[in-house]
């Protein structure tokens, strides 16, 4: 590869972006007109509305049904309050009608006064009722709410002073709060929350633009055929292609990011806040711009693969959507409160940008954090590099043909239920079901939830499907026996399982820790109102078992065994994790999906794994409810730390346990021929 | 110059049956001297010319350009080889000089060599008006001397030109075919696809015809002429096809 060769494609590449009127407008000139234009307008606004409603009049009624001297004293106080209009009502019992016009906004507030009597002293009791939607309302509140204090206090001295009682006595306590926030770690909180979140986009979005254009567009234009021709070797193709996204995108996101600075320095200095204090952090922006590099090569790659993927430019910018949306969601992290960086979200490309931006910038930066975040999200941007140029490289990607292949299936040929698109079609239906009626279901009622989600959205598709298909549901799904020596092993098998699923979970949490609302919701599944057993069983053991076992092990699995057992044992047991929908239990479910598989494909019976899976979530089930009273569980559960020996002898277990399998079921016809000849 | 020795290409397609786009195909082009490819649409012409220009690689089977071989220096064959196709497509917001000074740079020529290979192009075609606009502002036609301008702008000694008047009205075309004629006079070699007889006939010194990815007849047109004793040039084709068709039957015939 010569690099003077990839700098004549870049040169090139970015002489042509540049000229390209459009992306130019869209990506560079608008935003820097945009931003100082936005903010002003909506600061000025703001600013305006704010005075507006401060200023305006508020229509206040009062009934007042005690009439004495503190009575008036108040509405006195209330009256000489420039902004409120006071208008007293002596009618009774239309508290309704009052209450009805604050509701409508006819007026701000409506007050009662009445009085009690409470340890020999008058008490006079306010009622405000005002409108919390409504800015006007809530302004007229506060206004109210400040002088009924100053009333109150003015009463209060009153009466001690008539007792001879200094009303200094009040004075027991004296809040000063100082806000010692350096104005540095302000700024630094506030850029924090969205600083992430605005390169992140404009990373994707600006990418997106130009790495469309440079693949699916040659393909449009019919330009790529010349390219390929030419005397530019492949790889220094996608490496010119490459700088350009890259650099192209840096440029956007620079001129943006000068441009809101200018402009928010702008609105900052017009609110009158010292800016000479608050002092750019400069270290900060230049680690910053280090992380962004593989964060950019990454989203480079990626966008560069969906181009040389796609046809031409509306296929690529149709699949260039998912990925802004991804983006948006992972990036959108460091606005939630309780977030913090840690070397498992270190690991979470995008998420980690995201979360080091908020220590970096909050000034707590941790130097291994950092270097996690980079080099992790550096391995994955390699990756992806290597996968777009073996993209490139393959001619059936570059030349593919116009027929729409994906769709096919809603088309009047015959489906192919086995097809892995078909397949991947159905789950991502279930899961889709399974979020909408599933979860509200089982919020309404866990137990009827479960038995319904399980009956209704995990088996009924399956049966569905092999219903109208005509195929015959008993060799599909392999329901059918096997060996009894089959199940002796699989039921072996369910305690060393166990032990590893646990230790994963173990992992997982140390990676990241699991919330503590998350372990109660799972304590509560697995009590379930404290069920007479036989019920949990039947809800959480036996009824996932068949239902989750004919979705995954007697459907989904046969979309991907054309492509090898092997990848349709790992295929399948992944979309078995990802459909627990729940982060923290993917990697043991998949773990698990992947053993259910390996036990269909050896033992070929549906009935191994529907009772291994069964016997599974029993055992769960078991060490929740008795766990406490069994010597050794006990310890593993309260010390929260499974021995790292009791899981290799688990590993070894489940490994010799996949041998005896293997061998007990190798196909032994003829075995004396297979000798000889 | 060209060599094509028993070239394969089969593209993979739903249901494990392959396409066989090329089947077997062998034939040759000499310095000088103007080879056409003639067949129907999709009988395999493109996806021949692809593989010679090392866009695409054989299943199997032996080609080479000027003594290259086809998969062990492909680089080597590029840097001889001019490509046009009739689609050809050109960076629109480029000028044409900025283009073809760009694939210039990609075939490692020094910038003086460059400026001089384009003096000479553009006194050929007579490119003087639009050198230095922009290719958005251009013709059809004078596109179509860009598009030549560019594939000949490291001077190769093999041209191969797929489709290349296909869509193309009768001046914008003319432009092609006396270039061809030159090329040949220039003593280059070319390769021609068409699937128009009348053109073949033309400028053909000798006409490969190729049906279904495979040869069905090679040879130039008085040889076929006196081969069939037919004297339409559609009709001499339409013979062959049906020649090949019956004897498959046959074979079929003798294999049940």
């Amino acid at each position: 590869m010569s690099w003077t060769k990839t700098l004549i494609i870049f040169k090139k590449e970015m002489l042509d972006l540049f000229r390209d009127r459009r992306t130019i407008i869209t990506s560079i000139i608008l935003p820097i007109i945009l931003y100082p234009f936005i903010s002003i307008f909506v600061a000025t606004l703001a600013t305006r509305q704010e005075t507006k409603i401060q200023e305006a009049q508020k229509m206040i009624y009062i009934s007042d049904s005690v009439d004495s001297a503190e009575s008036q004293k108040l509405i006195m106080g209330l009256q000489e309050e420039p902004n409120l209009l006071i208008e007293i009502t002596h009618k009774q019992g239309w508290n309704d009608q009052f209450q009805q016009l604050v509701e409508n906004n006819d007026i701000q507030a409506f007050l009662t006064l009445r009085d009690t009597i409470s340890g020999g002293y008058q008490r006079l009791i306010v009622t405000g009722y005002y409108n919390n939607t409504d800015e006007k309302s809530q302004k007229a509140y506060t206004n109210i709410r400040d002088i009924v204090y100053t009333t109150k206090w003015e009463i209060v001295s009153g009466r001690l002073n008539d007792l001879n009682i200094s009303s200094e006595i009040l004075e027991a306590i004296d809040v000063e709060p100082v806000n010692i926030a350096p104005p540095q770690q302000i700024l630094g909180a506030l850029l924090g929350k969205f600083l992430a979140y605005m390169l992140i986009i404009l990373t994707i979005s600006s990418g997106a633009v130009v790495a469309s254009d440079l693949v699916a567009g040659e393909k449009d234009r019919g330009t790529l055929e010349t390219i390929l021709v030419s005397a530019a070797s492949r790889l220094e193709l996608v490496a010119g292609k490459f700088l350009t996204i890259i650099a192209f995108s840096f440029i956007t996101v620079f001129m943006n990011l000068l441009s809101m600075y200018i402009s928010t320095r702008h609105i900052l200095g017009m609110a009158n806040m010292d800016m000479s204090q608050v002092q750019m952090p400069v270290v900060s922006f230049m680690l910053i711009f280090i992380a962004m590099v593989p964060l950019a090569i990454l989203f480079a790659s990626i966008q560069l693969s969906l181009s040389t993927w796609s046809r031409n430019v509306k296929e690529c910018s149709s699949y260039q959507t998912p990925l802004l949306l991804i983006g948006m969601m992972f990036s959108m992290i460091s606005v939630f409160p309780g977030f913090e960086l840690n070397y498992g979200y270190a690991l979470i490309p995008i998420i980690n940008f995201s979360l080091l931006l908020k220590e970096l910038l909050l000034g707590d930066l941790n130097m291994g954090h950092y270097l996690v975040v980079i080099f992790s999200t550096l391995i994955l941007a390699g990756v992806g590099v290597i996968i777009s140029i073996n993209l490139f490289k393959k001619e059936s990607v570059l030349f593919r043909t116009t027929e729409e292949k994906s769709l096919k299936f809603w088309g009047k040929n015959k489906a192919d239920i086995f097809s892995s698109q078909f397949v991947i079609g159905v789950f991502i239906l279930v899961l889709l079901l399974f979020y909408y009626l599933g979860t509200p279901w089982q919020t309404k009622n866990l137990i009827t939830g479960l038995i319904k989600t399980e009956a209704l959205l995990v088996l009924l598709p399956v049966l569905l499907i092999y219903n109208l298909s005509r195929t015959n549901i008993k060799k599909a799904a392999r329901l059918q026996g096997t060996n009894p020596f089959n199940f002796l092993l699989a039921a072996t098998a369910v305690i060393p399982g166990f032990i590893i699923s646990a230790y994963s979970m173990q992992i997982v949490n140390l990676l990241y820790p699991l919330p503590d609302s998350y372990l109660e919701s799972m304590q509560k599944i697995l009590q379930l109102h404290d069920l007479p057993i036989w019920q949990s069983l039947f809800v959480i053991a036996l009824l996932p078992a068949i239902c989750e076992e004919m979705l995954f092990r007697g459907y989904v699995i046969r979309g991907f065994e054309k492509s090898g057992t092997w990848k349709a044992i790992i295929f399948s047991g992944i979309l078995f994790g990802i459909f627990h929908l729940d982060f923290f239990r993917l990697l043991p479910a998949a773990l698990m999906g992947i053993w259910l598989g390996y036990l269909l494909i050896k033992t070929k019976s549906i009935f191994i794994t529907m009772m291994a899976h069964a016997l599974h979530n029993s055992s769960t089930l078991v060490l929740s409810k008795w766990g406490d009273k069994i010597p050794i569980l006990s310890n593993i559960i309260n010390d929260d730390k499974i021995p790292f020996s009791l899981l290799i002898l688990s590993i070894a277990a489940i490994i010799f346990i996949a041998w005896l399998l293997h061998k007990l079921n190798q196909p032994r016809e003829f075995p004396n021929e297979l000798s000889t000849g | 110059m060209i060599t094509v020795d028993r070239l394969t290409k089969e593209f993979p397609q739903k249901e494990d049956d392959n396409l066989k786009a090329v089947d077997n195909l062998s034939f040759s082009a000499n310095a000088g001297e103007i080879v056409v490819l003639l067949g129907v649409n999709g009988a395999g012409k493109t996806t021949t010319m692809r593989m010679l220009s090392t866009v695409l690689q054989p299943t199997s089977g032996k080609a080479s350009v000027c003594g290259f071989d086809l998969l062990k220096s492909p680089q080597e064959i590029r840097r001889r080889l001019g490509f046009l196709s009739g689609d050809t497509g050109l960076y629109r917001r480029l000028t044409a000089r900025e283009l073809i000074t760009y694939f210039g740079k990609l075939y490692d020529m020094r910038i003086s060599r460059i400026k001089e290979r384009i003096e000479l192009i553009n006194s050929m075609l007579d490119m003087h008006e639009f050198l230095d606009k922009k290719i958005d502002s251009l013709s059809t036609g004078m596109r179509q001397k860009v598009s030549i301008a560019r594939s000949i702008i490291h001077d190769p000694p093999v041209m191969i030109f797929d489709e290349a008047t296909a869509g193309l009205d009768i001046l914008t075309a003319k432009n092609i075919i006396s270039f061809i004629h030159s090329c040949k006079t220039e003593g280059k070699c070319v390769l021609f696809s068409t699937h128009i007889m009348r053109e073949a006939e033309r400028i053909a010194d000798r006409i490969v015809m190729i049906h279904q990815g495979k040869m069905l007849k090679e040879g130039t047109w008085s040889e076929m002429k006196e081969d069939t004793g037919i004297a339409d040039l559609d009709d001499i084709f339409i013979h062959y096809v049906s020649a090949r068709n019956a004897s498959e039957i046959e074979l079929e015939n003798e294999l049940d």
